[in-house]
This record gives structure tokens, C-alpha cells and sequence, in this order.
């Protein structure tokens, strides 16, 4: 088995990831940056930097006159190295991982006087079904003695320890400490900025070019990773270009951690599988392979996922991830897909194997399409 | 209640914030509440066509008949995007969403046919439909009557809606969809085609309605167009009814208004909209001004016309460069002799939503009083927004969305709690209820995107004024061009005074010169702008963010202010417990207060209000900013 790379990304200047607005808005709009950047976007500052490495001429690989190079990074429609993996994108502080915040918990700010942090509730699927558009579900319901106003901690990232507390958790209640925690004036500030545009033939700007963008200026030890498994990058990459207008990241590798098996708790009934990062299925938020079914009345839902058989009975998902991008082969952009986004919880009754298999059967895999960008990445708890 | 309406039926329309918060003018943000109004007061008279009886809230039955009947009906959105109904056993959900569905498809094809059809490709068809038919996102649950479970909210949890797959060159006004003329690529070539489809559009319906360059989805034309056609739709008790498609005033129109008040008629004002014109500047939105102004004489310019900045670059607004010079002439001269100020750049947008509803909802038996309190409330909305001069963009539920202008902003808002508050005070069994409202208010100016503000608004109110504030409360942010220039929020018990005027705002009076210190009663606080600034010094050098802040602290602080009151130089005042008592409400105001207890408003008195920080910037900012309107020190905007 080949090696796992860890690429960083660590700021040189401000990032801008443009969302999905037509660019020429006359500044009555602002475009504002999306944050974290789809892997495609790391990608491609990889892939970019390692044909600069090796003097690419772009316009002669486009036309498939450099076979040499599309060998390292990939031809040019293809838009990934061959036979590479890649997972992520993870944010890093100071050398520590976080995951986005499970939507399955929700979470109320400690009272004062208390230690400052979040005192959350678990989701869980309700006792009897109930009649809605989806069918006969039993739906995510909060705990009895579940404090009100527990909402879902949005735009939060957490600590892989606090993460792994939620994980083995069969109480339906925890405790995370703020400490624990990244929001989003954490990761970075937001920064307005006009720009114009400029016609490239005439070197000059016109009338009607003035754009504003918000660009977005990480914090300290703030830094982007994404692993890559069977790609062979001999040469030396320090900085690439990353993102809108081309700014600059430092790029270092490193060599990633084996994380620490987990235990399964005795006594769990289900696993409740959090997605770690979007997921693209082909019928929306069903896993694919996964089918409707009815049992005694309620509505189910059927498959597999790495050969265990799994009963969908509760999810909890959250609002669609829309991510586009450019496609700098073909100049256009890429179509704007509906994703689920991380952080959603599928709640599986295991079917023939018991649940200590399935447990180590699904850890280290992925769901859906496009895995090997990343895409379909989970944890596995309990419930 | 019917015997036989043993079912309880829960009903929600989405998205609300993508729907109607990305719009570019403020006829689009109208349009968008309006529509979703309609969708789900479609959805309602189809419950009610299955015997169903809505229960909460208590719809418009104005809207409700007008869905029913056509012919006339209300101008603004007045019906939340979910309610609850009860039903028999027998009632079909699929039914009600089947009618709702195709009220909005009808809708659509009215605008496609009248406006797109002629100038269409294959290609615009296959993105109208797939987009109009993949837009909403509609979530229902039905359970028997007793079930007291939060439904919809565990519902909701469960997000099924993932619109296709968008390709090609996106919609200049809403995020992620692709605009209609369905030329993907980006080559010269393609950009040319691209602009020949979307010129032959707005040589149709015009420049008012599609400005250059600008390239929707077939959502945000329907947003732009619909109320040209929308009293088309007839549907069997399904009905659109007449919109003046003009009377929504521009955020540059509400701006100018408080100028465009004391503008007198004269031949000044007569060769000013002649020049103005020539100059091939636009009529504005006449219907929308106040009935004051509509009779007094014609204001109804394009909003932009007031403001001088205009005419420093006037092909961005198609205006003709010769002739501006003359029109810019005759703008300074209507000014000057009337003695008037270009008006200030800024607007307001006032979003209110009532406190911990959806909690005392969960309990059935109050479900009766708030539903006949906000049946109250919503229906007085309009005529308060009205007499602030303001455009009512949507009032329903708790929920309140509308447009003012500075100098009124803050009263509305005022005027609009205590018309909460008296709507529960007369109904039996009221004190079981929290029945307070929090605000939040944008100042904006007129340049800053509109969509980022609608944005940002509902941040203000739930972050500020809920979670910071702890209700009850009111928070006010002021964006720049720059961008955010301050945020401050404080409980409505700290921002009142003893009489029940605004602290913050009756300090702005005093900053500004309007009133002495005798008049008001020996506490006013006169100041120079330098004075206001060394309290940014002083915060920055004095306060640590990383240690808690206490009494010595701020004591320091005041006693520091009180001396650098004295040196201003600008009052009277020799002696420093007067200077200190001088400063104090300014400093109050400064520093953040939470309520730390959720009480209803006749028990307001002994809801606890403490302390959670150190003093902060932004509070004597805001005194400066009401001050001044929003202009520098030299009364120039900005």
C-alpha cells in the first residue's frame, strides 16, 4: 500500500473561493468567498504546481502535446493524477485536527458561572413513525430532558478529541468545552475588496468592470490539508497559487498520523454514520444503493455499504451543499451540484452482521460519487 | 372545531432566505416575500377546500379571499411560510401540495409566455422548467390532534430538497443558478451570443427591469416580472389579483426622503426635473412615496437623482454625459435656495420577530392567545410603518421585514414593540405569555449590496439581539461602503429612559446641538467629535480583552472621560462630578447589558439586566452616527 502525503496549505496572503454568482455583477453585488474550498480547488493548485515544476507548456498540454506531463498530473479532462485518492479538506490549528460539528447534536452555551463551553443533545430517532412527506418516519427527536433552545452549533468546527468523545457516547447528552471548539471568526476575517476588470488584448479596463469580492484572511495557525494516497510527486513544491486571483498558500508536505483505533461501546444498538465531508449521491440525500422499503408500517430505507447490509431508519440532515468550480480545461464552469453536506448523521440498524463487524468494516471508507476527490468521507458513533 | 377534524396537518415552504434575500433591488426582496406569501396562502385555501381549519396563525383572511376570489387584494406578504390546519382523518397532504404546485407553475408560465417565450432557445425552456419545477422545497407532517411533539421542527432536521445540477454561466442575482440563456461557454463568442439573448430581452421589457449585463435564472426573472402579470393567473379558487409593479421605492428613493420632505414646489424644483430629464434620467417610483408627498407635488425621480454622486459618473446609471452637467447645475440650485442638505446616503431595514414563540407554541393551551395577539399585531403593522414613512416589505406571524429611512428607523421600531405588547396586554391569560419582540435595524448605504444587508440582518437580530442581548432587546448595525462601521445592542429596559424615549438616540440630539442642557433637565452631554474619539483611545489603551473587566476599571475609565469632557472645551462644565454624571449615560450605553431572565412584558420590571463586558466603541459611534445622519464632520457624505 502506498504511501499517504499530507499537503498544507498555510496563507501567504488573503484566499478567495468565489461562490457560484455571475462574475460581471456591476458590484451590486458582492461575491462573496466560500470557505473550506472544494478539494478540487486544492487539487488543482497541486496539479498546477507540479506541471509548473516541470515547465508545462498549458496551451500544448490542453491540446494533449505533453503526454509527459498528464502521466504526473493527469490529462487534462480528467482533472486528477491517475490512480490517485485524495481525502479532505481538513482544517488544521496549530497542528490539530477538526471535523465539522455532528448536526445530530445540538447544543446550548454553558450558563454563567459554569465552565465556558456547550452542553449538547443528542438526536435520536423517535419512538413511533410518523406521517410525513418523506412516509411513515420515526424522525430525529431531542431528548425528554433536553434543555430548551438546544439549536444546531452552526459554521462550527471541532477538536478529533472532542470528536471522539461524541463518538462513543451512548449518553444523549455531553459537554464539549469551548476550548474545543472553531467557529468561524476563529478560522478567519473577511476582508471587502473592488476590483475591476481588466480586457487582457487591450491591457486596459472599461466602463461598467468595477467588482466587489469579500476575500478571506485566515487566522493564525490557521492552515488547509488534503491527503493523497498513490501519487508519486518527486518534485519540491513550496508555494502554489490557490484559489480566485491567484493567491498565494504555502505548500509543505507531511507524513499523515495513523489515527488510534477506537472501541465500540457494548450496549450500542445502531451506528449513526456523520459524514466528515459532503457526500454526493446520485437519488439526493439517499445513500446510493440504498432503496425504500415499509417494515410493520414505517418507511426504511435498504442497502449496503463496503458489503454490510444496513437499515436506514432516521437521518439528520443538513440544508444541500451547492458546490461548483472552474473547469480551466475546458473554460467554463463546472455545474453546480447539491451535495449533502458534512456534519449530516444517518442513524442504521445492522442487519446480518452483528455491529462489531460492521463497525470495523466501514471504518476508513467513503459513500457516493467522486470519492476519490474526497467526497463521501464519515465517522462512525453509536447509539 | 369540527368533530370530524381530529388530525393535526403542519405545512412549510423554502427557502426563505434564498428565495428572498438575494435580490438586488429592494423590488426584488419585495417580490420574493410576496411570492412565497401567496404559495403558501395557496396552500392554506387548498386545506381549507378539504375541510381543513387553519389554526395557527390566524391567516389574512384579506389575502386569503383575494387568493379565492381575484379582482383586488393586498400589496404585501402577510402569511408565514408554514402553518398548522386541523383535519379529518381522511385529508390527502398530496393534494394540498398538488394545487400549491400548480398555482406556481401557472404563475411562472404566465411570466415565461408574456416575456421569454418569443426570444427563447431549446436550451431556455429545458432551464425555465427544470428550475421552476425544482425550486421550492415543501415539507409537510400529519399526526392526530392530541400529538404535542414539536412536528415540523423534528421535520425539519431531515433536509430532503437537492436541486439538479446547475452548468453553464449563473444568474447575476441568485447564487448557484444558471441564467437563462443557456450559452455555456466563456469565450468571446459565447459572451457575444450571450448578450444578444439578454439584449433582446430587455429591448422587450425594457431597462428598468433588466439593466446591462445583467443575465438571470428563470427564479430571480419571475421575482423581477411577475407583478406585470401576475393578476393573469386564474386558476379554479386560485387567484392572482392587480400589483403595481412600480410602488416599491428604491433604497436611494428612502433615502432621499427625508430631504424630499422639505422640498417646497418651485421654479428651481421645475428646472431641476426638466434638466434631470434631458439628461435621460428616469421617473422613480411615485406610487410609494408617502400620500403627504404624492399630493404635494411630483417627487417621483429615480431615488438616484437626489444624490450628487450620481452625476460623477453618469454612464453607469445610462445617463447622458452632456447634459449632466446641467442637471447637476439645477440639482445645487434647487438645494441652495431652499437651504437643504444633500440628503444623507443612508436607509434602514427593521426586522422584528417575537421571542421564544415556537417554545410556549409547543404548549396547546397558549396556542389560542398568541394567535389572536398576533392577529392583532399584524394587522396594525402596515399603518405604523406608514406613518414612519416607511415601505412594509412583509408583516405576518411575529415576523416583521420592512424599509425606512434613518430619521425614523428607531421610532418605528419603538412604535412597532409597544403595538406587540399592547396587541397580548387586553387578552385573558396573557401573563402566561413572554410577549416581548427583539429588533434589529441596518443602516445601509445606498451603495452597499442589497443582499449582503438582508444577510447581515438576520445575523444582527438572533446573534445580537437574541443571544448577545437576551431578547427583548434591540441591536443596530451601520454598514458603510466599507464596510460594517459598528454594532451595538442593548435589552430595551437599558435602552430606555425613565419616559420611555431612546437613550441612544436622545444623546445623538445633544451631540448634534439640537437641545441645551437646560432643556434637558441639566444632563446634557455637549461634546466636540474630538472628545468622541478619545474614547476609542481610551477602550483600546485601558480595556484587556483577556482579563474580565470590573468596577476599578470602569471607574478609571470615567473618571478619565470626565476630565477630557471638561478640556473639550465646547460646554460649561468646571467641576468633574458634574463632567462624570455628564458622561455617564453615554457610557452605559456603551457597555453591553444581557437580560438574564425571560419574563412576559408586565413583569418587565424585574427581568434581571447585568453587565457582560467592557465597555465598547460602538455605542458612541452610533450616538455620532444618528448625529450627524450618517455624513463626516464637515456634513459631507460619505
Amino acid at each position: 500500500m502506498s504511501q499517504t502525503v499530507t499537503w498544507r496549505f498555510t496563507p501567504l496572503d488573503t484566499w478567495f473561493f468565489k461562490q457560484a454568482l455571475a462574475p460581471d455583477s456591476l458590484a451590486a453585488q458582492e461575491l462573496t468567498s466560500l470557505f473550506p474550498p472544494s478539494p478540487r480547488t486544492l487539487i488543482g493548485a497541486l496539479r498546477a504546481a507540479v506541471g509548473e515544476a516541470h515547465q508545462v507548456d498549458w496551451k500544448a498540454y490542453r491540446e494533449g502535446q505533453q503526454p509527459q506531463i498528464a502521466e504526473k498530473i493527469g490529462a487534462p479532462n480528467e482533472a486528477l493524477p491517475p490512480n490517485t485518492q485524495f481525502s479532505g479538506v481538513a482544517i488544521r490549528r496549530n497542528g490539530q485536527g477538526y471535523y465539522p460539528m455532528p448536526l445530530n447534536w445540538l447544543a446550548i452555551p454553558a450558563q454563567q458561572g459554569q465552565p465556558k463551553g456547550y452542553q449538547l443533545y443528542k438526536l435520536l430517532p423517535d419512538t413511533s413513525p410518523i406521517h410525513c412527506d418523506l412516509g411513515h418516519v420515526c424522525l430525529p427527536a431531542v431528548p425528554k430532558d433536553a434543555e430548551k433552545g438546544a439549536k444546531p452549533l452552526e459554521h462550527t468546527y471541532i477538536s478529533s478529541k472532542a470528536w471522539a468523545q461524541l463518538q462513543t457516547c451512548l449518553q444523549t447528552s455531553a459537554f464539549i468545552a469551548e476550548t474545543e471548539c472553531l467557529k468561524r471568526d476563529d478560522l478567519f476575517k473577511s476582508e471587502p475588496r473592488l476590483g475591476i476588470a481588466r480586457n487582457n488584448k487591450t491591457r486596459k479596463t472599461e466602463d461598467g468592470q468595477l467588482y466587489q469580492t469579500k476575500h478571506l484572511r485566515l487566522a493564525q495557525g490557521i492552515s488547509l490539508e488534503i491527503d493523497s494516497q498513490g501519487w508519486a510527486v518527486e518534485s519540491h513544491l513550496n508555494t502554489v497559487m490557490l484559489g480566485g486571483e491567484g493567491r498565494l498558500a504555502q505548500l509543505t508536505q507531511h507524513h499523515t498520523e495513523i489515527a488510534q483505533p477506537i472501541t465500540l461501546p457494548n450496549q450500542a444498538k445502531g451506528l449513526i454514520l456523520t459524514l466528515t465531508s459532503p457526500a454526493h449521491f446520485q437519488q439526493g440525500w439517499i445513500p446510493d444503493g440504498f432503496s425504500q422499503t415499509e417494515r410493520n408500517g414505517q418507511t426504511l430505507w435498504q442497502g449496503q455499504i463496503n458489503g454490510v447490509e444496513l437499515t436506514l431508519i432516521c437521518a439528520v440532515i443538513g440544508k444541500a451543499h451547492r458546490e461548483g468550480g472552474w473547469n480551466l480545461a475546458q473554460h467554463q464552469s463546472r455545474g453546480v451540484e447539491s451535495l449533502v453536506p458534512a456534519g449530516s448523521a444517518y442513524y442504521f440498524e445492522v442487519n446480518q452482521n452483528d455491529i462489531n463487524q460492521a463497525w470495523s468494516a466501514l471504518q476508513n471508507h467513503a459513500i457516493g460519487q467522486d470519492t476519490v476527490i474526497g467526497r463521501g468521507q464519515f465517522n462512525l458513533a453509536v447509539y | 372545531m369540527s368533530d370530524l377534524n381530529t388530525h393535526q396537518f403542519h405545512f412549510t415552504i423554502g427557502p426563505v432566505q434564498g428565495f428572498v434575500a438575494q435580490a438586488r433591488r429592494t423590488r426584488d426582496f419585495w417580490a420574493g416575500s410576496f411570492i412565497l406569501s401567496w404559495l403558501a396562502g395557496c396552500a392554506m385555501v387548498a386545506t381549507r377546500n378539504q375541510g381543513g381549519e387553519i389554526q395557527f396563525p390566524a391567516p389574512d383572511e384579506d389575502f386569503i379571499n383575494a387568493i379565492k376570489n381575484g379582482q383586488s387584494g393586498p400589496t404585501q406578504g402577510t402569511l408565514p411560510n408554514r402553518f398548522k390546519a386541523l383535519v379529518d382523518a381522511e385529508f390527502n397532504p398530496q393534494h394540498v401540495i398538488q394545487q400549491m404546485n400548480q398555482a406556481w407553475l401557472t404563475l411562472a408560465e404566465k411570466v415565461y409566455q408574456a416575456d421569454i417565450a418569443d426570444k427563447a432557445n431549446p436550451k431556455t425552456r429545458e432551464i425555465w422548467q427544470r428550475q421552476v419545477e425544482g425550486f421550492f422545497e415543501v415539507s409537510w407532517v400529519m399526526t392526530e390532534a392530541d400529538d404535542n411533539r414539536p412536528l415540523l421542527d423534528m421535520r425539519k432536521n431531515w433536509r430532503h430538497h437537492f436541486p439538479h445540477t446547475e452548468s453553464g454561466h449563473k444568474c447575476s442575482l441568485m447564487e448557484g443558478w444558471q441564467e437563462l440563456s443557456g450559452i455555456e461557454g466563456f469565450y468571446a463568442s459565447d459572451n457575444k451570443k450571450r448578450k444578444n439573448f439578454w439584449q433582446a430581452i430587455q429591448s422587450k421589457i425594457g431597462t428598468r427591469d433588466l439593466i446591462e449585463n445583467e443575465a438571470l435564472c428563470a427564479l430571480s426573472f419571475i421575482k423581477r416580472r411577475f407583478a406585470y402579470h401576475f393578476e393573469q393567473v386564474k386558476l379554479v379558487g386560485f387567484n392572482g389579483w392587480k400589483l403595481e409593479p412600480r410602488n416599491v421605492p428604491s433604497v436611494a428613493l428612502l433615502a432621499a426622503m427625508p430631504v424630499l420632505k422639505s422640498i417646497q414646489p418651485s421654479p428651481e424644483l421645475e428646472k431641476f426635473k426638466q434638466a434631470w430629464s434631458e439628461a435621460g434620467g428616469q421617473k422613480g417610483e411615485t406610487k410609494s412615496l408617502p400620500k403627504a408627498l404624492r399630493t404635494k407635488t411630483d417627487l417621483g425621480l429615480d431615488g438616484i437623482a437626489w444624490f450628487s454622486n450620481t452625476y460623477e459618473n453618469p454612464t453607469s446609471y445610462g445617463l447622458n454625459k452632456e447634459k449632466i452637467p446641467t442637471a447637476k447645475q439645477a440639482l445645487t440650485a434647487l438645494y441652495q435656495s431652499q437651504n437643504l442638505k444633500e440628503p444623507s446616503p443612508f436607509y434602514a431595514i427593521l426586522m422584528m420577530d417575537g421571542d421564544s414563540l415556537g417554545k410556549q407554541m409547543s404548549d396547546p393551551s397558549k396556542q389560542p392567545l398568541i394567535t389572536a395577539g398576533l392577529n392583532k399585531f399584524t394587522s396594525g403593522v402596515k399603518e405604523v410603518v406608514d406613518q414612519h414613512d416607511g415601505f412594509l416589505i412583509y408583516a405576518g406571524g411575529d415576523d416583521v421585514l420592512a424599509i425606512l429611512t434613518l430619521e425614523t428607523a428607531l421610532d418605528c421600531a419603538v412604535a412597532l414593540r409597544q403595538s406587540y405588547i399592547d396587541s397580548f396586554l387586553n387578552l385573558t391569560g396573557h401573563e402566561q405569555l413572554t410577549t416581548s419582540i427583539s429588533a434589529a435595524i441596518i443602516y445601509a448605504h445606498i451603495k452597499t449590496p442589497l443582499s449582503k444587508i438582508l444577510h447581515d440582518s438576520h445575523h444582527v437580530l438572533d446573534e445580537a439581539a437574541k443571544d448577545q442581548a437576551g431578547r427583548d432587546a434591540l441591536a443596530v448595525q451601520v454598514v458603510k461602503q466599507s464596510g460594517k462601521h459598528l454594532l451595538w445592542a442593548q435589552p430595551w429596559q437599558q435602552a430606555f429612559d425613565e419616559q420611555g424615549a431612546l437613550k441612544i438616540e436622545k444623546l445623538a440630539k445633544q451631540f448634534a446641538g439640537q437641545s441645551t442642557a437646560q432643556q434637558l433637565d441639566g444632563d446634557a452631554l455637549e461634546a466636540s467629535t474630538k472628545f468622541f474619539y478619545g474614547i476609542r483611545e481610551y477602550f483600546n489603551r485601558l480595556i484587556d480583552a483577556k482579563k474580565p473587566f470590573n468596577q476599578d476599571d470602569a471607574q478609571l475609565i470615567g473618571d478619565l472621560l470626565a476630565v477630557d469632557y471638561i478640556k473639550s472645551g465646547v460646554n460649561n462644565v468646571k467641576e468633574i462630578e458634574i463632567a462624570k454624571q455628564r458622561i455617564q449615560p453615554l457610557l452605559a450605553q456603551c457597555t453591553p447589558h444581557k437580560r438574564n431572565d425571560e419574563v412576559s412584558v408586565n413583569r418587565l420590571a424585574q427581568a434581571e439586566i447585568s453587565v457582560i463586558g467592557a465597555p465598547q466603541i460602538d455605542g458612541a459611534l452610533l450616538v455620532r452616527f444618528l448625529a450627524f445622519h450618517g455624513r463626516d464632520i464637515r456634513g459631507q457624505n460619505q
